[in-house]
């Protein structure tokens, strides 16, 4: 629900967003034309200041659509891992990271990241809370899920090297993960990526800087899953991998190499930690696939003003990021 | 560097000049996948899969927990390398063994044994009184006890990925846990509101160096992922750690010397993760059988083990 104009000084900005979308975009001579046809929209920095008056549309575009990231909560599953790490990334960009630890609290977000971490224990607390059916839901109506390491995890179909006993995975995504991959925390590196279909759509170098630390891999994925990474699978894998390894995958590999990050409809999975780098674009990308859903569901996501963001929170203390020399 | 001339200049990189192979920043991620979660000390392989079935992160290989230590006496070393294979093999969570404090060898054959973490720890007894390991020399990550904010970045100069609040290990008390919590975070308060000229003298009064000190200060936070130890023996007392600020809890013989391990393993796990929601603090607390004996410290007979580095 839009929270009346009084509410958000920021709410003209939304408005203005709104109105380009219905009249705006009737001529692309429109865009060069001054912003101030608008009247006094906001820079989304706190407190908000007048836009330059000088500054045209397309320039101040990207402003604007600062704003509607802003005016969304991204939920992040805070049961263990990596969650602060995640909030953190989202801040960095101006979105609102949400902690959901209980099944109602998914109502309130538009889409979910399921950070790294321990995915036994993910699961066991998901389990002991009532999480799942929840999880599956918010995965079947189509909202953008995210899951990094242990996530990716758990939003696979099928598991392999798991725990004696198996755990409870959510599902969704097509393809068939294998726990610990990588083997252990000896066995745990950093690797510089390629990342095309990333870099086509939010720029940058073709390169990103994978964390991989106890890491699954994708070892066969659907038909309609998208391979956005992959990386040569280190030839001492089997000499590390857990006990319940069956040896198959070892000769029915795609010419030795694993796959490490996938798409399939608004699913995204990484078996990396884009969370523990300073590299945003991970985030943006799939900030980008909720906004690409809002454009069709109107403006319904506009639930929160960035005031409530800016004031009377206590300061937040995030552990650094290391980068490699 | 040697013959090259080449000098590098100290604290430009803070802390991350290490070995290329294991960078820290993959040390101190695997910490981070830690966070929010409880490591348990763990005795056989049987215990290893209660506490990864209770929703344990890790587990802390151990022939004796703590407590049994304390009771038994005698020097404790590192565990027998077969009973740390066996609950490697009994479980797909990271794996954690510990050495004693300078005993670098016990530490290269944790190494090569191929478990997760290192904790060089003050409840064994320790084979060097003044030096710790040199942990930048190893591929492992390490974990090291602190009992106030100058050891903890001494210990993370030292090369250690993780740190831990020493408390006081097998006595089911969290007196001491809580005083070095309070200890490293009015530090970190402390240091936070300092001018950035008095810095200088507060590193020298706390005996840590300059760049971390200051690293702190920016930060306002340890640099690394920060768990408390020692007493932890009910949720309420995990919970409580979380409260202080740390960033997850070891419990050692607050389990498996309690009436119902399991229960009470999956009641902790689940304190730590809603520390702050009292209404599931109550649900979890409730009918958990006996708690651990707990040792009254006022007694100056029982021995400090945190007293035991600097």
């Amino acid at each position: 629900m839009r929270r009346p104009a009084k509410h958000s000084r920021l709410a003209k900005n939304v408005e203005a967003l709104h109105r380009l979308r219905c009249d705006g975009f009737k001529s692309a001579k429109m865009f060069d034309e001054p912003q101030r046809s608008f009247e006094n929209l906001l820079d989304p920095c706190w407190p908000p200041r007048p836009l330059p008056e000088s500054l045209t549309i397309r320039e101040s575009l990207p402003l604007l659509l600062c704003v509607r990231f802003c005016t969304m909560a991204v939920g992040v599953l805070a049961l263990q891992g990596s969650f602060n790490e995640h909030i953190a990334a989202l801040r960095k960009l101006g979105v609102k990271g949400v902690e959901i630890r209980k099944p109602e609290q998914l109502q309130s977000v538009v889409a979910l990241i399921i950070p790294g971490g321990e995915s036994t224990t993910m699961a066991k607390l998901a389990e002991y809370h009532n999480l799942f059916p929840a999880l599956r839901e918010f995965v079947k109506m189509g909202k953008p899920v995210w899951g990094t390491c242990a996530g990716l995890i758990f939003l696979a179909n099928k598991a392999t090297g798991q725990k004696t006993g198996g755990q409870e995975l959510i599902g969704g995504l097509d393809c068939m993960v294998h726990r610990n991959f990588f083997g252990s925390q000896l066995q745990s590196f950093e690797v510089e990526l390629l990342i095309p279909k990333i870099a086509a759509k939010e720029g940058g170098p073709p390169n990103f800087r994978g964390v991989f630390i106890r890491a699954p891999g994708i070892l066969e994925v659907g038909p309609e899953v998208e391979v956005l990474a992959d990386i040569p699978t280190p030839s001492d894998k089997t000499v590390h991998s857990g006990p319940s390894v069956e040896s198959q995958e070892e000769n029915g590999g795609s010419e030795n190499k694993v796959i490490v990050a996938v798409k399939q409809g608004n699913l995204l999975a990484t078996a990396f930690h884009p969370e523990l780098t300073a590299d945003t674009r991970w985030h943006s990308y799939f900030l980008k696939m909720i906004s690409d859903i809002s454009e069709e569901t109107s403006s319904s996501t506009v639930s929160q003003s960035t005031e409530d963001l800016h004031f009377s929170e206590p300061p937040i203390y995030d552990l650094p990021i290391y980068q490699q020399q | 560097m040697a013959g090259s001339g080449v000098v590098t200049v100290y604290g430009n990189g803070a802390i991350t000049e290490t070995s290329k192979k294991s960078p820290f920043s993959v040390k101190v991620g695997l910490a981070q996948m830690l966070r929010g979660g409880v490591i348990m000390d763990v005795v056989n392989a049987e215990q290893a899969r209660i506490a990864e079935e209770a929703g344990a992160c890790a587990v802390m290989a151990l022939e004796r927990v703590p407590a049994d230590i304390r009771a038994q006496g005698g020097v404790a070393r590192m565990s027998d390398p077969q009973l740390i294979k066996d609950i490697k093999q009994a479980v797909t969570i990271p794996v954690m063994a510990k050495a004693r404090i300078g005993h670098f060898v016990e530490a290269q054959i944790l190494e090569a044994i191929g478990i997760d973490y290192v904790d060089e720890s003050e409840v064994l007894t320790p084979a060097d009184d003044e030096n710790h390991i040199n942990k930048h020399n190893f591929r492992i990550p390490f974990v090291c006890g602190c009992r106030n904010l100058g050891e903890a970045l001494r210990r993370i100069r030292e090369g250690a990925a993780m740190i831990r609040t020493k408390g006081e290990a097998g006595t089911g008390n969290i007196i001491e846990a809580v005083r070095h919590v309070r200890s490293v975070m009015g530090d970190i308060r402390l240091l936070r509101n300092m001018d950035d000229d008095e810095v200088f003298t507060f590193a020298k009064k706390i005996q840590a160096p300059y760049d971390l000190v200051m690293q702190t200060k920016q930060l306002g936070r340890l640099p690394v992922v920060h768990f408390a130890a020692g007493g932890v023996a009910t949720p309420a007392d995990a919970a409580l750690m979380m409260q202080l600020g740390c960033d997850g809890v070891f419990v050692g013989s607050g389990v498996f010397k309690s009436g119902d391990p399991a229960r009470r393993a999956r009641a902790i796990v689940q304190a730590v993760t809603h520390y702050s929601d009292p209404e599931v603090l109550v649900d979890v607390s409730c009918g958990l059988g006996e708690a651990m004996v707990g040792i009254n410290l006022n007694d100056e007979k029982v021995e400090r083990y945190a007293n035991r580095s600097e």
